[in-house]
């Protein structure tokens, strides 16, 4: 019979880098989850992606046992390592603080693709133009 | 090593279609990780000199985002997060006379002869997990009797105590993380442990070579830069325990030791982990 589930945890955490302290030991803990077998769990599977924020979501069961899944990087994070910058503009309409080509918008629409409920990679590209206008980044080329 | 002891735990309420943006730009502040509760999301900073610097650029940022946003924020201290589960933490049988049980157990119940007893806290090794199963299992078919062993990265310390309950004459335990020290000394004393266990929390230990047995239970990232150092810690004859690796990392973890004296004798999996006892030439 199939284990009963209980709760959902949505995280997002540095790939590599997930440790028992806060917020990720309360989220976990709160749910009755054994938070340092997450994290070592979590560290083993996303190290080869450090430098990068990895969601993570923890289906956990009703004896406590738990599963996750990874998904790909959100795609401001995406964008902004594109760009190389440490983070986007405040002010997104008025200033403009990098740069990223259409072939790199491509990139990252294929890389999101699963997750962006898209099969086609002309509409997945839209939503990541989107995305780089909320944060103050042109597409060129 | 992680050193902090409080933090500023923040909840920002932002419309769905700003929220990535606001996610993105909270951790580029130097958030620690977010934790998504339906329409809003959390993010935690270091109490430290520039959190409250790094607040203020946040608001005026969501702001600028969505002029409904709202943040709210409050001081989290470190605590014991795993208590939860402790109700579910229940006794594990590792092998026909090994078992390890919560210290709220009574191990007269229990017809194994080695029982380790284990506050679980918030350092790593209640026993539960697959690294910690494999490395226990291989242990007690290592220990003849009055074994010399390092352990490498003790957490809770359930290896090294586990050794010594086995017949081990004397355990030198190596820990990076300041906060497992009194849930080590818990256990020692759960197990009537007053001798033989000797631990340096330390970033640099300093080894007592020649050693009969290592036993170590690091991931992949944190084990293979640091591994090397101990190629030469264990006498010729002597063995080494290694888990803590993926079965995916196997043969990236063989061809590492072809540059030291260790020879596989045996590997051993459970589910996706995988876990070896090695001979030293």
């Amino acid at each position: 019979m199939a284990k009963k589930v209980i709760n959902k945890i949505k995280l997002h955490i540095p790939a590599g880098q997930a440790n028992p302290s806060q917020p990720v030991g309360p989220a976990l803990g709160q749910a009755g989850v054994n938070i340092m077998e997450f994290c070592k769990a979590f560290n083993s599977k996303t190290e080869k992606d450090r430098g990068l924020i990895i969601p993570a979501v923890i289906t956990v069961y009703a004896d406590r046992s738990f599963t996750f899944i990874t998904k790909t990087p959100p795609a401001a994070v995406l964008l902004r390592k594109a760009a190389g910058l440490e983070k986007g503009s405040g002010t997104p309409n008025s200033e403009k603080v990098g740069n990223v080509t259409r072939e790199q918008v491509r990139e990252i629409a294929e890389l999101k693709k699963p997750d962006l409920n898209s099969h086609d990679v002309e509409m997945a590209m839209r939503i990541i133009e989107g995305t780089a206008r909320s944060m103050g980044i042109t597409v060129t080329g | 090593m992680n050193t902090v002891s409080q933090w500023i735990s923040a909840d920002i309420d932002i419309a769905v279609e700003h929220k990535e943006i606001a996610m993105d730009f909270a951790l580029a502040l130097g958030g620690l990780a977010i934790v998504e509760k339906g329409s809003i999301f959390q993010v935690s900073y270091p109490l430290d000199d520039d959190v409250q610097m790094i607040l203020d650029n946040l608001r005026t940022f969501l702001k600028d985002l969505d002029p409904r946003a709202s943040l709210t924020e409050d001081v989290v201290d470190r605590e014991n997060w795993n208590k939860n589960w402790q109700a579910y933490f229940k006794p594990t049988v590792i092998t026909k006379q090994l078992i390890v049980l919560p210290e709220w157990e009574e191990p007269a119940g229990f017809p194994q002869r080695v029982k380790t007893r284990i506050r679980p806290a918030m350092a790593f090794g209640t026993g539960t997990h697959e690294t910690t199963r494999l490395c226990l299992q291989i242990l007690e078919a290592a220990i003849s009797g009055q074994e010399y062993m390092l352990d490498v990265g003790t957490g809770s310390g359930i290896l090294g105590v586990t050794a010594l309950k086995l017949g081990a004459s004397q355990v030198d335990a190596i820990e990076n993380d300041p906060f497992t020290k009194e849930n080590i000394q818990d256990n020692l004393k759960l197990n009537g442990i007053e001798s033989g266990f000797k631990l340096q929390i330390t970033e640099t230990p300093v080894l007592h070579p020649p050693y009969d047995l290592l036993v170590v239970n690091i991931i992949r990232a944190r084990l293979f830069p640091i591994l090397p150092k101990y190629f030469q810690a264990v006498r010729p004859g002597g063995q080494v325990i290694v888990s803590g690796l993926l079965v995916s990392e196997d043969a990236e973890f063989r061809g590492l030791l072809t540059k030291s004296p260790w020879t596989i004798v045996k590997p051993y999996t459970k589910n996706e982990w995988i876990a070896y006892l090695c001979t030293v030439e």
